[in-house]
């Protein structure tokens, strides 16, 4: 569908402004949740509707859990007062991009592909340079893996099937990781699976 | 059967058993489960099965069935040796995913998209780093290794893509190529933890237990590995293109890391001098053997790196499980405190020597000659005699280990670990339940024995892997056909 990419390229600079830009911890989340939601639509033919129906919901479950695991960490902002502000940078890789991008050859995907893949990429480094915490960093890294897919798409053309599936899985992952590595709380472990002993030697020594 | 069977079992067990995490006694017995029913289904997969899944085509190839049985038995084993030895509740959760995803990655036609499997699959595994206390310094570490996996991961994708079309391999030039050549070796060498790349490595060493560290730091770069060289082979070496000085670069960062790897658990202050630093360089020096593999950009070195690939994850994880059962006996991981550890404890030697067979490699063996092929074909003159360097440093701290182990001087332990079969003292009733909770209470009274003997049978799995069995070596050399593009301009 004509236009149908170009918007979802639009969206995803947007949702990486927002991301790259983000002081706490709700608009970081939400603006890279936009993005991961339209990535799927940056191809030169639309998804099928159950790969695309699987993709957005991996990403949104994925966007849930990180949203409630780091909604016990006390902490709401996300970056610092003195952090670089993103979202300029941002725009300007998406620009750089869609100018430069022709001089790669015809046979290659939509233009915009690789463009928006410059966008994510610039929130990436907004995000993930210097991020001492788990959240930033692992906004970051999403953005990061966000980019490469949306560069295979530039690079290689339409993504099939068992393409976006796999995306929507590699996403859900990277996601998971990292709220499950933001969870503040683990659950205790009974006495069946052995606990922590580092020493074992005073555990039944005659 | 094809591999969506092994794909089911894997990724359906992962699922499960992280849904049931509150609940350790089912997540338990649903991880174990899974493993166990991953080596069934990787065994009655059909070699050359090709599968269609969602309009993708996954090929089978007897090297991924050899790949999923060694990577599923070895899991299982690196999971029972943890349960006796220092726990992890997601350990098993951890790697069946790592499994599914690393089926995923060696079977998908698509290179691109198997790698983006293959980082998918490093960061499931991250959940065998998650730690009950909140610490900043382990939420350090395993940020910087997040992003570090990602971050290569996300140059293997573009270099594999950067050559690829919507209508298949494009023709490229010499730049382009070397180009491509360059990030995928920079992807593997920081995924490896290759020098300059190495100190997250380090810091995951520290902050894993001991059994985490195979799945974190072998097995799933070496997804990573075997699909840059089946790209190598199938994409870049698919039209005669000159490299240039990319292989002779990668071979010097290969064969420093080599060197140096093998220097940096030399001579340290008695306070960082412990068997954590060991395991750590030795999974750099191994990373400039897999820079090798790849960097000679060569047919004749495809079979090696393969095979190699399969002893680098056995050698880790009977390395890890001698120095989880070490420290679980002795207490401590210091080299300094372990004097006459191996005039105590004998079958844990034995677990050591394996290691170090299947590992480094002793003449006559498989893992020798792997290694000695790589070095030959990928390295020049210079640095063929540094890598050579390297190697044998590798076995200088594991023989002082041994020295200190055979020593009689020493003080004694504070409490004499008895490494035998200890049981409860009543005996049960006659009664399922009752039998089971008897053989648990046996098992558990009885974990410092238990772990010695699973360290041997790791070991001796290996030795046995390492000796070459009928079937790796063709399975291995079976090399892929080369994608040619079609009649159209490139980059």
């Amino acid at each position: 569908m004509p236009g149908l990419a170009e918007l979802a390229a639009l969206v995803v600079c947007a949702g990486s402004i927002l991301a790259a830009a983000a002081r706490d911890r709700g608009m970081g989340i939400l603006g890279v949740t936009v993005a991961l939601v339209a990535a799927p639509l940056v191809s030169h033919q639309i998804p099928e509707l159950l790969p695309l129906a699987f993709r957005e919901v991996a990403v949104l479950t994925g966007a849930y859990l990180l949203w409630i695991a780091t909604g016990r960490d006390q902490a709401t902002e996300l970056r610092g007062e003195s952090a670089v502000a993103g979202g300029p940078f941002v725009l300007l890789g998406f620009v750089t991009a869609l100018v430069l991008a022709p001089a790669l050859g015809p046979d290659r995907g939509p233009l915009v592909g690789l463009a928006s893949a410059a966008a994510a990429g610039m929130a990436a480094l907004a995000l993930g340079i210097g991020a001492t915490r788990l959240l930033p960093g692992g906004l970051g890294a999403i953005m990061l893996l966000l980019a490469a897919s949306l560069a295979v798409t530039g690079l290689a053309g339409a993504s099939g099937p068992l393409d976006h599936v796999v995306i929507g899985l590699a996403l859900l992952a990277v996601t998971a990781a990292t709220a499950f590595l933001g969870s503040p709380e683990r659950p205790p472990v009974a006495v069946t699976a052995p606990a922590e002993q580092p020493n074992l030697v005073h555990d039944g020594g005659d | 059967m094809d591999v969506r069977l092994f794909l089911a079992v894997s990724i359906g067990a992962a699922a499960l058993a992280l849904l049931t995490r509150r609940n350790p006694r089912v997540t338990l017995a649903v991880g174990f489960g899974g493993l166990i029913g991953c080596v069934a289904a990787a065994l009655l997969i059909g070699e050359i099965a090709e599968a269609n899944l969602l309009g993708g085509r996954l090929v089978g190839s007897p090297f991924l069935r050899w790949f999923l049985v060694v990577g599923s038995l070895a899991g299982l084993a690196a999971c029972l040796v943890a349960l006796v030895t220092r726990w992890q509740p997601d350990l098993p959760a951890a790697t069946l995913a790592a499994l599914g995803g690393g089926a995923l990655a060696l079977s998908i036609e698509a290179l691109p998209i198997a790698l983006l499997a293959a980082t998918a699959a490093g960061a499931l595994g991250l959940m065998s780093l998650a730690t009950r206390r909140v610490d900043p310094i382990d939420r350090r570490v395993t940020l910087v290794y997040l992003q570090g996996l990602v971050g290569a991961g996300t140059i293997a994708v573009v270099a594999a893509a950067w050559l690829v079309g919507p209508s298949g391999p494009l023709v490229f030039d010499a730049l382009a190529g070397g180009a491509a050549a360059l990030a995928m070796s920079l992807a593997l060498a920081i995924r490896f933890g290759a020098v300059p790349f190495h100190a997250p490595t380090a810091r995951v060493v520290r902050a894993a237990v001991p059994l985490g560290i195979p799945l974190l730091l072998a097995w799933l770069p070496v997804l990573v590995f075997l699909v840059a060289l089946t790209w190598s082979h199938r994409i870049l070496l698919g039209q005669p293109v000159d490299l240039g000085a990319v292989p002779v670069l990668v071979a010097l960062v290969g064969a420093g890391s080599l060197l140096v790897g093998g220097m940096g658990a030399l001579g340290r202050p008695p306070e960082s001098d412990d068997l954590q630093h060991i395991v750590s360089y030795g999974i750099v020096q191994d990373a400039g053997l897999f820079l090798l593999a790849f960097g000679a950009f060569d047919a004749s070195v495809w079979e090696a790196g393969r095979v190699w690939s399969l002893y680098f994850v056995v050698s880790k994880v009977g390395l890890t499980a001698w120095m989880a059962a070490i420290i679980a006996v002795r207490g401590t991981a210091l080299i300094g405190s372990l004097e006459g550890w191996a005039r105590r404890s004998p079958l844990l030697a034995v677990g050591l020597l394996c290691a170090i067979a299947v590992g480094l490699g002793f003449p006559g063996l498989d893992s020798w000659d792997a290694r000695l092929s790589i070095i030959q074909s990928a390295a020049d003159r210079p640095l063929r005699w540094v890598a050579y360097g390297g190697w044998a440093l590798a076995y200088v701290p594991f023989m002082r280990v041994l020295w200190i182990g055979l020593r009689a001087e020493g003080p004694p332990l504070p409490i004499r670990a008895r490494l035998r079969v200890r049981v409860p003292p009543d005996r049960p009733e006659r009664d399922v339940r009752e039998l089971a909770r008897y053989a648990f209470a046996t098992a558990r009274f009885s974990r410092l024995a238990i772990s010695v003997v699973l360290t041997v049978a790791v070991g001796l799995g290996g030795v046995f892997l390492a000796a070459g069995p009928a079937g790796l070596s063709e399975a291995a050399a079976i090399l892929p056909e080369p994608v040619l593009p079609p009649a159209s301009p490139g980059p």
